[in-house]
């Protein structure tokens, strides 16, 4: 298994997919920097009781870019699953569809061991999709905007709650390192669907599918108690991190609802990899 | 241990493979013993790549069971480093690497290889200094010997190859049944082919089955197989069209063709005098009756004319 996943990582480090991957994130925190530089941040922030918050100082700091990039859905609930989509898709449909899945089964690999090399590539992909969006947004933050403190300005707790910089990296770490673990079960769902399909682009298209219902289900009134168990209530856990005091019960109520859609897509792709026919 | 030296390369117990209601591969028995060259003939659909991929695992079977050097084909050990290397169908590589990074990665599969390996597989098939290239910018023919390159590392006891000379040009063709050849008969590789190119099989292979719509109808050592009883007859009669009407009505003749006055046809040795005295006694001259041993040309379209045609193919 282990020679597997040596062999899965290098083809994942070597294709340009995965680096187009992290080109467009670059692209996203870029846009995201030019924006703050044009618009800073207003240091008058409305307040709970309809009055404002005036804050002294500087707002816009490298911190507050990796913390908007986190909080803004563009990123962590729509480009980044995009992205591993398409990543995944390509780990077994597109292997199929390219014949490659037969020169590798000729091999003393199991169908399993094969499995679980991919999905251990697609999790590494996923964290370090999540770790270039944080540390490269810190990196533009700092060129552009210089170290500070961190105003979570979109809120995350009740009240105004202000970060000093070293409390603002660890909570950016944490935030981070909870929205990796939520895409890791992306990337279980889409090598589910890859090892579905013969194609690497409907598999793709199937797991983008499933987020976007899941993700109008979560908003529709009529499901309001499907919403516990849908799989985008919990792509923004990452957002726990910048609450005054975590709350992690929530957190863990979160990342036991993301290892159960891991493991269930796991298990699924494993029984789907092992009954199938190699026909391409 | 001594057992699985003993083991046949291959065995296949009545073998059976299904896709939904179509039947691929039909109560299928073979066995090939270690040294062989075995070709595997038969028309498209005759269920040969199915049987090839179900000896590499890649096909579950319907009934039946198969083994690569006593180990059970669906299991890892079937295909352990140094049992069995296989080419099947059009070979896939990753377009985007290198084909000496290809080699590496799938022989890191199967526990690693030496860099003056990789070499000397690249050499062997032909494709010395082209290892830095990357494979999207090699050709049909190129990929066919990388496949075959991919196919020797490590160093098999078994080689699987399904059409391995597709899309090779006459020289690589040559080169490759050279190869081949070499393998064979310097290093004791057993090699498991199928092809439609009959006259390399005849060339190199010892031993032969041919199959249709799944069933298996003849196997056996090439020189008895084209030494059985059957024969190539050219005949010369007046009028050839009485004598068509004749033998095309007779169950023992086949493959019944004419050329100009000049009627050709296949038919069991033993019936010739039959054929004979039946054309007399109908008021046909025969003018000349020249039998001779078939080819495995004519073998071939003989036995799948004569495939029962209840079976469906796939």
């Amino acid at each position: 298994m282990l020679r597997a996943l040596s062999v899965e990582l290098t083809k994942a480090a070597r294709q340009r997919l995965g680096l187009a991957g992290l080109g467009s994130l670059a692209v996203l925190v870029g846009l995201f920097a030019w924006g703050m530089w044009v618009h800073p941040v207003p240091t008058r922030l409305p307040g709970t009781a309809g009055g404002e918050f005036v804050v002294g100082g500087k707002i816009t700091t490298a911190p507050l870019l990796s913390y908007m990039l986190l909080r803004v859905p563009v990123a962590t609930t729509l480009l980044l699953p995009l992205l591993l989509a398409v990543f995944t898709g390509g780990l077994l449909a597109g292997e199929r569809h390219l014949g490659t899945l037969r020169t590798l089964l000729t091999r003393p690999v199991t169908r399993t061991g094969l499995l679980v090399a991919k999905l251990l590539t697609s999790w590494v992909y996923a964290l370090a999709l999540s770790a270039f969006l944080g540390l490269f947004s810190l990196l533009l933050g700092y060129l552009l905007f210089g170290p500070g403190d961190l105003v979570p300005v979109l809120g995350g707790g009740h009240g105004l709650t202000i970060f000093d910089h070293q409390q603002a990296l660890g909570r950016l770490a944490l935030g981070y390192g909870l929205a990796a673990i939520g895409l890791t079960a992306v990337a279980s769902l889409g090598l589910f669907f890859s090892s579905l399909c013969d194609n690497p682009l409907t598999a793709a298209g199937l797991t983008v599918a499933f987020l976007f219902i899941s993700a109008a289900l979560q908003v529709l009134p009529y499901f309001d108690s499907w919403k516990p168990y849908l799989l985008t209530s919990y792509l923004d856990v990452g957002n726990h991190a910048f609450a005054k005091r975590i709350p992690w019960p929530e957190i863990g109520t979160a990342l036991a609802y993301l290892g159960g859609y891991s493991a269930s897509a796991a298990l699924l792709a494993g029984v789907v990899l092992g009954r199938r026919d190699v026909l391409c | 241990m001594e057992a699985m030296s003993l083991a046949p390369a291959i065995e296949i117990r009545r073998l059976t493979k299904d896709y939904g209601r179509v039947r691929a591969v039909d109560d299928l028995s073979l066995r090939v013993e270690c040294g062989q060259v075995y070709g595997f003939l038969g028309p498209n659909g005759a269920g040969k790549s199915t049987t090839m991929r179900v000896l590499l695992g890649l096909i579950r079977p319907t009934r039946g069971q198969a083994w690569l050097l006593g180990r059970p084909c669906a299991s890892v050990q079937a295909r352990a480093a140094g049992v069995v290397g296989a080419l099947v169908e059009e070979p896939a590589f990753y377009g985007y690497l290198s084909a000496r990074r290809n080699l590496v990665l799938l022989a890191r599969l199967s526990g690693g290889v030496s860099a003056a390996e990789v070499e000397w597989a690249l050499d062997l098939v032909g494709l010395h200094g082209q290892g830095g290239r990357r494979v999207s910018t090699f050709s049909h023919g190129m990929r066919q010997r990388l496949g075959l390159a991919q196919a020797l590392l490590p160093r098999p006891r078994i080689l699987l190859l399904d059409e391995p000379t597709s899309g090779l040009d006459p020289r690589g063709r040559v080169e490759m049944r050279e190869l081949l050849r070499r393998l064979n008969q310097q290093e004791g590789v057993t090699i498991f082919l199928s092809s439609h190119l009959l006259g390399e099989v005849e060339s190199l292979c010892t031993h032969l089955a041919f199959l249709s719509r799944g069933r298996l109808l003849a196997a056996g050592p090439t020189r008895d197989l084209l030494a059985s009883n059957a024969v190539r007859v050219e005949l010369e009669a007046t009028p050839p069209e009485e004598a068509w009407l004749l033998l095309s009505r007779r169950a023992e003749v086949h493959n019944l063709t004419r050329r100009e006055d000049l009627l050709v046809f296949s038919c069991p040795r033993g019936a010739l005098s039959g054929i004979n005295e039946a054309l007399v006694r109908a008021g046909v001259q025969v003018s000349a009756l020249a039998p001779r041993a078939e080819s495995l040309e004519e073998l071939y379209l003989r036995l799948t004319e004569e495939a029962p045609s209840g079976a469906p193919g796939a």
